[in-house]
């Protein structure tokens, strides 16, 4: 708790000097979190493209909202809010029917070979494909939990949403992705989906 | 879906990222970020005397320590407090004062007071338990009191908080007056009496000691009646609403509409029971169903058995969360691929909440079992 409690008050007094004016204290802060708000756009969105409008519009939210920061969370968690709604705005503004860029790659694992990376980059596009058909909270909510590995808790508490609604957003996202994957080998062979009518 | 697909983020160029951070600090040049209490001068990092009056008898050791930027201390009775301080008390207990709120330290406590602005205050309980009598906050910012994970934003009552060495979060007990209750991603409302309790996972887990025991209170069973007499005990919660963020809350993002909000916990009580006092308080309260429902969801991955006794018992007891407990465990049941006991547990829950909030969920997952 000290620690934290350290933390909030740094984060307190960067934001403070932020919203006084200080190019200095904006660009540490930009620099001190690029890499986070750029982790969870390119999570939810699912590739690289147009991230940088994204990026640039969360940042400018942050700016404009941290008169209102009082250091009751950790920046961290606040940016990460922040960045949740800017991705859900940015794919409510995107036509239904795009499709992700194939940005994404698959880190190298000898024991998989060449193939199976080639195999996951096509399934992992595959998947953003079907997310694009879903609710963008749900896609979220999914993507965050299942892709990023973040427990449910945190999910919740970033989307401003309850844990068991968080939990029902990812268990229909779940299902309609194993919909998709009984009729899509690629994408199954990496899910592990169970037979249809199974049991 | 057992393995999870691992996919990198990639990476941007150097040369994108310089690009974007030009855009936006020029972007933020022609924002109007400044505020009207930002540019005062309160911020301007200058230690100010603010009241800190200590109470302490003789024999109490009462220590202020410096914790993160600065403690500067003045001469007699009022000693200064700037940015953050330490208190601690050993074997006996003492009383202190953060503005106009007053702390009643329990023997063998540790709090960090933060000031975060004018008249604005946090304090963090790094153990031990605190009495806090807040005057109505009116017009002045919230007062809010941390305990691991949990979280109390006070309006303007009084109330208690502990917390055992090293606990994830703290107990609250409430005497007079509102105070939310924040716990992760949970909020709650708390009113006359009402209290917040540990995780049972939690609670089981740990010790009780005497000087840090969490003061349990007579008054779950009054709030669960008062809950009972404002809500159907199997009326479907709605899993959206419109709305946003609770009012008084300062750490939202403000240049967006709040996101809807979900409720997953049960409402805030409205009704209130008696006022109770520490003297009037029991001990021994069994674990809410919140608590317990909660404790199922935990275990759902490690132990998932268990969280199928737990799910069946909440759903037995029929209470407000045996709706989503049985959703729960039918989907559970679903996914251990117990699809008999699944079936069995969909056909009740349409049977018994045919427009419950996941019946839906139910028909559908009947319709994949077929």
């Amino acid at each position: 708790m000290p620690d934290r409690t350290a933390a909030r008050l740094a984060d307190s007094a960067l934001a403070r000097r932020c919203v006084a004016g200080d190019e200095l204290a904006q660009r540490a802060l930009f620099d001190a979190h690029r890499a986070r708000v750029h982790h969870v756009l390119f999570r939810v969105l699912g590739s690289n493209r147009d991230i940088e409008d994204a990026i640039q519009d969360a940042f400018i939210d942050i700016f404009r909202s941290l008169s209102g920061y009082r250091g009751e969370a950790l920046l961290a968690t606040w940016i990460d809010r922040i960045c949740v709604r800017v991705a859900l705005r940015t794919l409510r503004s995107r036509p239904r029917d795009r499709m992700p860029l194939l940005e994404i790659v698959v880190a190298d694992d000898p024991a998989r070979g060449p193939d199976r990376r080639t195999e996951a980059r096509e399934a992992a596009r595959r998947l953003y494909a079907i997310l694009d058909h879903v609710d963008p909270t749900h896609r979220a909510a999914f993507a965050l939990h299942v892709v990023d590995g973040r427990p449910l808790r945190e999910v919740a508490a970033v989307m401003g949403a309850s844990v068991i609604a968080t939990k029902l957003r990812v268990w229909r996202t779940r299902r309609r992705v194993e919909q998709a994957a009984m009729r899509d080998p690629v994408l199954r062979s990496f899910l592990d989906v169970e037979e249809e009518g199974g049991g | 879906m057992s393995e999870r697909l691992q996919i990198p983020v990639e990476p941007l160029s150097e040369r994108r990222w310089q690009d974007v951070r030009s855009a936006v600090l020029d972007r933020a040049r022609e924002l109007p970020l400044r505020s009207e209490d930002r540019d005062s001068p309160r911020y301007e990092g200058t230690a100010r005397t603010r009241s800190w009056a200590r109470r302490a008898s003789p024999a109490i050791a009462l220590v202020a320590v410096a914790a993160a930027i600065l403690l500067a201390v003045t001469h007699g009775d009022t000693p200064r407090v700037a940015e953050t301080s330490r208190v601690v008390t050993d074997a006996a207990a003492a009383s202190a004062s953060a503005g106009d709120v007053t702390l009643q330290l329990a023997a063998h406590t540790s709090v960090l007071v933060v000031e975060l602005g004018p008249e604005q205050w946090l304090v963090s309980i790094e153990y031990g338990r605190v009495r806090f009598l807040v005057p109505p906050r009116g017009e002045r910012p919230s007062f809010s009191v941390d305990a691991g994970r949990t979280r109390v934003v006070v309006i303007g009552t009084t109330f208690s908080v502990a917390r055992e060495p090293g606990a994830p979060s703290g107990d609250v007990v409430v005497e007079h007056g509102t105070v939310r209750v924040e716990d992760l991603a949970e909020q709650h409302v708390l009113h006359d009496g009402d209290r917040w309790p540990l995780l049972s996972a939690e609670r089981s887990s740990d010790a009780h000691s005497p000087a840090t025991a969490a003061p349990a209170t007579r008054s779950e069973a009054a709030t669960a009646e008062a809950r009972a007499d404002t809500t159907s005990p199997r009326a479907p919660r709605p899993l959206s609403s419109a709305g946003g963020t609770p009012s008084g809350r300062t750490d939202e993002p403000t240049s967006e509409p709040a996101m809807p909000v979900d409720l997953g916990s049960p409402p805030p009580t409205v009704a209130s029971a008696d006022a109770v006092t520490a003297t009037e308080i029991a001990d021994a309260t069994p674990a809410s169903e919140s608590d317990r429902y909660r404790e199922a969801e935990a275990l759902e991955r490690s132990d998932p058995a268990r969280a199928l006794e737990l799910y069946a018992a909440l759903v037995a007891e029929g209470g407000r969360w045996g709706a989503p407990a049985l959703m729960a465990q039918a989907r559970l049941e679903y996914e251990q691929h117990h699809h008999a006991q699944a079936r069995a547990s969909c056909q009740r829950y349409l049977s018994e909440h045919p427009d419950g909030i996941n019946a839906e969920d139910a028909r559908e997952l009947l319709g994949r079992m077929r």
